[in-house]
C-alpha cells in the first residue's frame, strides 16, 4: 500500500465519524458554542449530539462546562489545544489523500 | 476544506442575522445624533455619548440572552487570525491614515473647514466600509445603509464649500443631521430583522445537555 494511502488509514478515528467531523470543524471555528448552537447547526438529535460530545469530551478534544450568563443556564462547548491541534492534523491527512487520487 | 471557511463565515454573519447588531449601532448613532444637535457644549456631548453607549451596549447584552440566544443558540467566535487578520489590519490602518492625512489636509486649510469637512469625509468612508462588509459577510441590507451613507456624505459636501467663517458651526450641525439619519435607517432595518427573526425561529424547549 502506497505510503499516501496508508496515512488515511491512520487518521484519527475519533474525528473520522461525519458527525464528530462536523462538531470538530464547527467547535475549531469558534471559541465557543452552547449546545443549542451545535444542534441546529449540525441537525443532529440531542441525544446523538450528547454521545459524539461525550466522546470528543473523554478523548480530550472537547471541554464542556455549565454556567450561567444573565442568571441563564449555558453548556458552553469549546475545543481544547490537543483537539484543536488533532483537527489540524486531520485536516492535513485528508487533504493530503485526496491530492494523491 | 472550503466549507470550514463558509463556516466561518457563515457565523460571523450571525451577528447581523437577527437585526440586534444594527439595533445596537443605531441606537446608538442616533443618540449620538440627538447630543451632538442638543447639547450646549462639546463636552457635556462627549459626556452624554458615553452614557449612550454604555447603556445601549446592555440593553445588547440583555435583548441577546433574553430574544435571540434561546432561538439560535449562543456562540461566540474566535479572534481572527493569519492572511485574513492581516489583511483586515491593512485596510484599518489604510482608512485611518486617509482619514488622518484628509483631516490635516483641511486643517492646514483653517480649523473651521476641518471640523465642517468631517462629515462629508466620514459619510464616504463609512459607507464604503459598509458597502465592503456587506459583500465580506453576505448581509446585502447592509448595501443600502452603505449607500444611504456615501450619499449623505455627497450631499453635504457642497454646505461646507467656502464657508469660512460659519464652517465650524455647519460642521457640527452637519454630523448631528448625518449620525441621526443612519442611526434611524439602522434601527429601523434593525428592528424589522428581529421581528422576522422572532416570528421564523421559535424558542426551542429544552436546551440542556443532558450527561
Amino acid at each position: 500500500m502506497p505510503s499516501d494511502f496508508r496515512s488515511l488509514a491512520d487518521v484519527d478515528r475519533i474525528i473520522h465519524e461525519p458527525a464528530r467531523a462536523t462538531i470538530a470543524a464547527i467547535l475549531y471555528a469558534v471559541e465557543s458554542a452552547d449546545f443549542l448552537y451545535l444542534q441546529r447547526e449540525t441537525g443532529l438529535t440531542k441525544g446523538n449530539l450528547s454521545a459524539h460530545l461525550s466522546k470528543l469530551e473523554e478523548a480530550g478534544y472537547v471541554a464542556i462546562e455549565k454556567t450561567y450568563r444573565l442568571k441563564i443556564p449555558l453548556t458552553l462547548c469549546r475545543m481544547t489545544d490537543a483537539g484543536r491541534k488533532a483537527f489540524e492534523d486531520y485536516r492535513q491527512r485528508l487533504k493530503q489523500f485526496v491530492e494523491t487520487i | 476544506m472550503n466549507d470550514l471557511e463558509s463556516l466561518i463565515s457563515r457565523t460571523q454573519r450571525q451577528h447581523f442575522r437577527d437585526g440586534t447588531t444594527e439595533l445596537m449601532i443605531g441606537g446608538i448613532l442616533l443618540g449620538g445624533g440627538l447630543a451632538l444637535g442638543f447639547s450646549p457644549q462639546p463636552l457635556f456631548a462627549g459626556f452624554t455619548m458615553i452614557v449612550i453607549i454604555l447603556g445601549v451596549s446592555w440593553l445588547y447584552e440583555r435583548l441577546k440572552f433574553r430574544l435571540v440566544y434561546p432561538r439560535s443558540g449562543f456562540v461566540t467566535l474566535r479572534d481572527q487570525t493569519g492572511p485574513r487578520r492581516l489583511v483586515q489590519i491593512l485596510i484599518g490602518f489604510a482608512l485611518g491614515l486617509a482619514i488622518v492625512g484628509g483631516f490635516l489636509y483641511f486643517l492646514l486649510n483653517g480649523a473651521n473647514n476641518a471640523i465642517a469637512w468631517i462629515t462629508p469625509m466620514m459619510g464616504i468612508v463609512i459607507g464604503l466600509v459598509l458597502l465592503a462588509q456587506s459583500l465580506w459577510l453576505k448581509t446585502y441590507r447592509l448595501i443600502v445603509h452603505g449607500l444611504l451613507s456615501v450619499v449623505t456624505g455627497i450631499i453635504f459636501s457642497p454646505f461646507v464649500l467656502g464657508e469660512q467663517q460659519t464652517a465650524g458651526y455647519i460642521g457640527l450641525s452637519l454630523m448631528s443631521v448625518y449620525f441621526f439619519t443612519l442611526g434611524l435607517a439602522f434601527l429601523v432595518s434593525g428592528g424589522l430583522t428581529l421581528r422576522s427573526f422572532v416570528r421564523q425561529n421559535p424558542v426551542q424547549a429544552e436546551t440542556s445537555h443532558a450527561q
